[in-house]
């Protein structure tokens, strides 16, 4: 009987749930009750199953067998339209907005109220804006998508699966894109909303979130369901073995070393994005052999312009100087500074990084055969290229059957380390990382940080962008903070608190 | 024996060449029904018909020399294209290039008096530079503007066709002779280019054609300049961040499909009709891309598929002197086919494969339970 | 010289045709330019065009009605509209493949389906294809020029017009419109809130081959009573073109749409003053590649921007 009543209290309910791609099981047999009016975490490592289970519970797969119990009644959803109307909300770690419409036109589409055939506008206007007074949400309704910024965009997809009356939130890793307070204001709006009756189910790998904000916890492991527990009865340590089934310390072993001499050096350094808007404002600053300099900040704060003007993929405004031992860069192509010795992992491993329908071997040869180039200029030497592509398996354990595999065959933390690989095995003296650790599993992400720590031990400069600040803690000698295009100062690693570089990250001075 | 059957069943057994299989097979066998459907419905007995097309392509040295002169621009022109496919760039063009480059081999044809081999050859490659100019425009658009290039080279069609007829027109009232409404005066034999096959229509722009498909396989595949064009095409990204001069290799990919398309334009005029008619590329164009498409872009396999084409074509005018029926037909099937081999066969195999898949293990599931 | 030629814009017969030969391309872009919005390459507009225009005289011919072509024409244009859509949807087949098939089959086929009905080559006409009536208003009627320009057109070009208004209400008053436009900006966020993509699509497909395949018919049963091959020649590219340029709004697709018939206009016209016509009628084809070069030009970036 007891058994009885704490099923009722379960608003939803995922039994047994299987999903099979192909070959891959992304859901073995998977259970998940969440409790009405509660915040239930669902997390595990990149490519654990939390996505796809969340994504039969949206109605955009169909499971191969499971049930899923919606308060107490078995439902099967055809498609995310019968999940929406059953009160299940989604919003996706990419967001599903339409850039050049209103954020009004965003959140109605699909569920517009009309008067004969055409959109009854102030019926719709009403509903909105009622449901932004009630769960305090303030935006800006009639801006066009693409000029918000990204937490803004966060809220918009929380007014937009409310309004469609979902009982149900599933916010699939919704703080990979948000600054510190924005993470904060959307714990608010959880708060707020559990308290209003609302059930949120939260999809996340950050440990420290989850005991911040969730009732109970269930972990998902290469699909299977490990445990459901609550944080009090788990602590940070015990959560993240039993994600990745080992004791892990993400702990870099950053080694103390002399430094060299200067290497690159930037002095005035102004960017313009492809809008014509100033993206860094007058950056200044040097880069020796053997550091490693971490470049930290919120995502879209003019780092990915500044690595672009470094690179030559974008020109600087006039009066800028980048100088590398002594040349000046301005004029250079890529190719040249590639020939200088400078390489550089962009952090889209899929766009920029490789071309993912093309063999192995095309992907592991880009730029190291204008750096370096093989014994002919015009014919492809299949030997030499063989070679160099195996020296990157073997050195950075790149799993992988053959060299004319598909790139897009690798798992994402194998197609990172042949990208940090290659850029690795070049002998250059200075390498730009850009997010080397991005959406790839614990494991990958400890080898990386060994190799780059490696690297500079050996005398390579080394200019770390990340958005992830704990990496940019666990591997720099140094830290610059990129706050919307200007830098400021984070001196030497421990110089300052993680606390006070957040707050240089937003803007504020130390 | 038995071995070999083995060997072509486990070849079998692999995917790609079950897809290819599946492709070509289905394309065909969907093409051959409609198509005789079609010809049904006009009262023609099929086998009849089927045999005058093949009687007509392959019937005796001449027709297969007919086959074989189709071919030639087929293939040119699917080369033009599978250079531009291959890189993403839409070159639908290629008409208007060819007609471009067919009109200046024309021209300088008739008027230029020079020894044999040196006029063809200043014809030919004046062919082709022009082919190169006017693609000139698209690729300037595209490069610098960002403007599509599809819808560009697609209009640049008609203002060829147009001003070619223009040109003919004026040159015909400044020499005031009147061959043909449509075309311009005869080549000098010095630029024509000779028969390769006695007896037949056959020249050597076959050998021109087949040596390109060969250059660009081997440019593809074995070179760092044709890996580097590989890589700009698939991710262009991906390419520039290695340092890859992209725009230099975007320019030459547009430069070398209209150097192509011109060369072919020239060829055909200074091999076949030896003076320019207006409107003969009309149709080789979109034979060109269908061609490149069913061809996936692959040079060598170019080379077949343009054969075919060439058969088509040949056969087509066979069929309709003997029968009732009209070329149109023909061209008909080459639209079902077309149409047929665009479908992503890899996309349907794997969905019917896990299909199939998913079904047997919940049997299987059942059985045990 | 020039003088005249300026005078000639303002000619009423100039600007006559121009109303007239606008409604095949307003008909074809404002029945497509949902398709196009929603996100498809769709080029295979000459081929149902020139499909509508057969239909328009076979169903003239057999039953005496114009309406019944113009149904017909409607009729083929959805059907050749869905098996592009059987391709390009359910068999993911490339677009501009599909377009390039269809479009170089069309000729083929409306060239073999004329030899079959009629037993003629090259063009058919006759007295038993009946063309819509030409209609006169009395308020255009009283002044001379508004009579030349307005008056004495078939009722198709007058709807024609009405496309407009009803094109735009659609894209920017209804739901329909609404989804369309979410679906070309982002396929997945439009599956997501349950929208069928597919079903959109579809039904956007449909419109485009009902509405080519009608302006289709405006050519061969919109007075002249003839059908030749290939009597499009082109004016499937045009509404692909105006549609490009026009970006999704019906009221500059419009306004390009109309900006060629003009040219095409100002190209017969400019012939009957002694200028080679051949000439002036590349200016249509031009006016796409000059009008695409000035909205690029304001986003000149140089190639740095090579995506």
């Amino acid at each position: 009987m007891k058994n009885q009543r704490e099923q009722d209290a379960y608003i939803l309910r995922m039994v047994d749930i299987r999903k099979t791609f192909g070959e891959l099981v992304a859901n073995d047999d998977v259970n998940l009750n969440v409790k009405k009016g509660s915040v239930h975490a669902l997390v595990g490592e990149n490519g654990a199953g939390k996505s796809t289970l969340m994504n039969i519970l949206s109605g955009m797969y169909r499971p191969d067998s499971g049930d899923i119990i919606l308060n107490g009644k078995r439902v099967t959803f055809r498609n995310s339209l019968e999940a929406t109307q059953a009160g299940i909300g989604m919003v996706h770690q990419e967001f599903m907005l339409y850039s050049r419409l209103t954020v009004f036109e965003n959140i109605i589409l699909g569920f517009e109220y009309k008067t004969g055939p055409l959109i009854n506008r102030q019926v719709c206007r009403k509903q909105v804006e009622e449901i932004c007074q009630k769960y305090r949400f303030n935006i800006p309704l009639d801006e066009v998508i693409k000029e918000l910024p990204v937490a803004m965009l966060q809220q918009v997809e929380i007014v937009k699966a409310l309004y469609r009356g979902s009982d149900i939130l599933i916010l699939d890793e919704p703080t990979s894109v948000l600054t510190p307070s924005g993470i904060e204001g959307l714990f608010d709006a959880i708060r707020f909303l559990v308290s209003g009756g609302k059930t949120i189910i939260l999809i996340t790998h950050k440990l420290r979130e989850v005991f911040e904000i969730a009732d109970n916890i269930t972990v998902l492991k290469d699909g299977k369901e490990v445990g459901s527990i609550t944080p009090r009865e788990t602590d940070q340590k015990h959560l993240a073995s039993m994600m990745v089934g080992r004791e892990v310390f993400m702990q870099a072993n950053r080694r103390e070393h002399p430094f060299g001499e200067e290497l690159l050096r930037v002095k005035n350094l102004s960017v313009k994005d492809k809008d014509g808007i100033l993206r860094v404002k007058n950056a200044s600053f040097s880069v020796r052999a053997g550091e490693i300099v971490g470049l930290a900040g919120v995502a879209g704060s003019g780092q990915q312009q500044l690595v672009e003007a470094l690179f030559g993929l974008r020109e600087p405004e006039a009066g800028s100087e980048i100088t590398f031992e002594g040349i000046s860069l301005l004029k250079m192509t890529p190719a040249q500074r590639r020939k200088l010795g400078i390489g550089y992992v962009p952090q889209d491993r899929m766009k920029e990084g490789t071309n993912p329908n093309a063999s192995i071997w095309e992907s592991a040869i880009m730029g190291y055969h204008i750096a370096h180039g093989f014994r002919s200029k015009f014919w492809l030497d299949h030997k030499a290229i063989d070679a160099f592509t195996d020296s990157i398996v073997e050195e950075f354990r790149v799993k992988r059957q053959k060299n004319t595999d598909k790139v897009r065959s690798l798992s994402g933390g194998n197609i990172q380390k042949l990208v940090v690989g290659r850029e690795c095995l070049q002998k250059n003296k200075l390498l730009i990382v850009e997010d080397p650790t991005r959406g790839i599993d614990v494991g990958a992400i400890e080898f990386i940080w060994e190799k780059i720590i490696d690297l500079a031990a050996q005398g390579v400069a080394v200019l770390l962008v990340s958005h992830e600040l704990n990496e940019i803690l666990q591997l720099s000698d140094r830290i610059l903070v990129a706050y919307s295009g200007e830098l400021a100062d984070g001196g030497r690693n421990g110089e300052y608190t993680e606390e006070q570089i957040g707050y240089l990250m937003l803007g504020g001075s130390v | 024996m038995k071995k070999k059957w083995r060997r072509g069943a486990s070849l079998l057994k692999s995917d790609s060449a079950r897809i290819m299989l599946m492709k070509y097979g289905i394309s065909l066998l969907v093409t051959m029904l409609l198509g005789s459907i079609l010809i049904y419905a006009q009262g023609v007995d099929l086998g009849y018909a089927m045999a005058e097309v093949f009687k007509g392509a392959f019937g005796n040295l001449y027709k297969l020399g007919n086959t074989l002169r189709w071919t030639a621009p087929c293939l040119m022109l699917g080369i033009a294209a599978s250079v531009s496919f291959k890189a993403g760039v839409d070159n639908l063009g290629l008409s208007g290039q060819c007609a471009i480059g067919g009109l200046v081999a024309a021209v300088i044809g008739y008027t230029a008096e020079l020894p044999p081999v040196a006029h063809v050859l200043l014809c030919v490659f004046a062919a082709g530079f022009s082919g190169m100019l006017y693609v000139l425009v698209p690729a300037i658009m595209r490069l610098f503007f960002g403007i599509n290039e599809f819808i560009v080279t697609l209009m640049l069609n008609f203002v060829a066709e147009i001003m070619s007829e223009y040109t003919v027109d004026m040159i015909l009232a400044a020499t005031g002779e009147y061959t043909s409404a449509t075309s311009t005066p005869s080549i000098l034999s010095s630029a024509q280019i000779p028969i390769m096959i006695p007896n037949t229509s056959v020249s050597y722009s076959l050998l021109i054609a087949i040596v390109l498909a060969v250059a660009l396989y081997v440019l593809y595949k074995f070179t760092l300049p044709g890996y580097e064009l590989k890589q700009t095409g698939e991710n262009l990204r991906f390419a520039k961040v290695g340092g890859v001069k992209v725009v230099r290799n975007f320019l030459l990919i547009f430069l070398l499909s209209g150097f192509v398309a011109g060369l072919s334009g020239g060829v055909e005029v200074l091999g076949v009709y030896k003076k320019f008619n207006v409107g003969f590329a009309t149709n080789l164009g979109w034979d060109g891309i269908m061609v490149a498409r069913i061809a996936e872009s692959n040079p060598i396999a170019c080379i077949f598929v343009a054969f075919i084409w060439g058969a088509l074509k040949a056969g087509s005018l066979q069929i309709e002197r003997v029968t009732e029926l009209n070329r149109f037909t023909v061209e008909c099937m080459k639209m079902f086919f077309v149409l047929m081999v665009s479908i992503d066969y890899e996309r349907l195999y794997y969905s019917v494969k896990y299909a199939i898949a998913r079904r047997r293990r919940r049997n299987a599931g059942k059985e045990a339970g | 010289m020039l003088w005249e030629i300026l005078k000639t814009t303002v000619y009423a017969s100039t600007l006559g045709i121009t109303f007239r030969s606008a409604a095949p391309l307003l008909f074809g872009s404002m029945g497509g330019c949902f398709n196009q919005t929603s996100g498809h390459n769709n080029i295979a507009y000459e081929c149902v065009m020139l499909f509508g225009a057969l239909m328009g005289v076979v169903g003239s011919y057999y039953t005496g009605s114009p309406l019944v072509g113009a149904l017909g024409a409607m009729a083929v244009g959805i059907f050749i509209s869905l098996i592009f859509g059987l391709f390009v949807i359910v068999f993911h087949s490339n677009s501009i493949v599909v377009g390039v098939a269809l479009n170089s089959g069309a000729w083929a086929m409306t060239t073999l389906l004329m030899v079959t009905l009629f037993g003629t080559r090259g063009s058919v006409t006759g007295k038993d294809i009946i063309s819509f009536p030409y209609l006169s208003f009395d308020i255009f009627a009283r002044v001379p020029y508004l009579n030349t320009v307005f008056n004495n057109k078939i009722i198709l070009v007058y709807l024609a017009y009405g496309m407009i208004f009803a094109a735009y209400v659609v894209m920017f008053k209804t739901p329909f419109g609404l989804r369309i436009r979410g679906i070309g900006q982002n396929e997945a966020a439009a599956e997501s809130v349950g929208v069928s993509v597919a079903k959109y699509r579809l039904i956007s497909l449909a419109l485009m081959g009902a509405f080519v395949g009608l302006g289709g018919c405006c050519l061969s049963i919109g007075g002249l009573s003839l059908f030749s091959e290939s009597m499009t020649s082109g004016r499937g590219f045009l509404c692909v073109a105006s549609m490009i340029i026009g970006g999704g709004n019906p009221l500059k697709i419009a306004l390009v749409a109309l900006l060629f018939s003009f040219s095409e206009a100002m190209a017969q016209i400019l012939t009957t003053l002694g200028l080679n016509g051949l000439l002036v009628s590349t200016i249509p084809y031009l006016a796409v590649i000059v009008v695409l070069f000035i909205s690029g030009l304001r986003a000149f970036k140089g190639t740095a921007e090579l995506e």
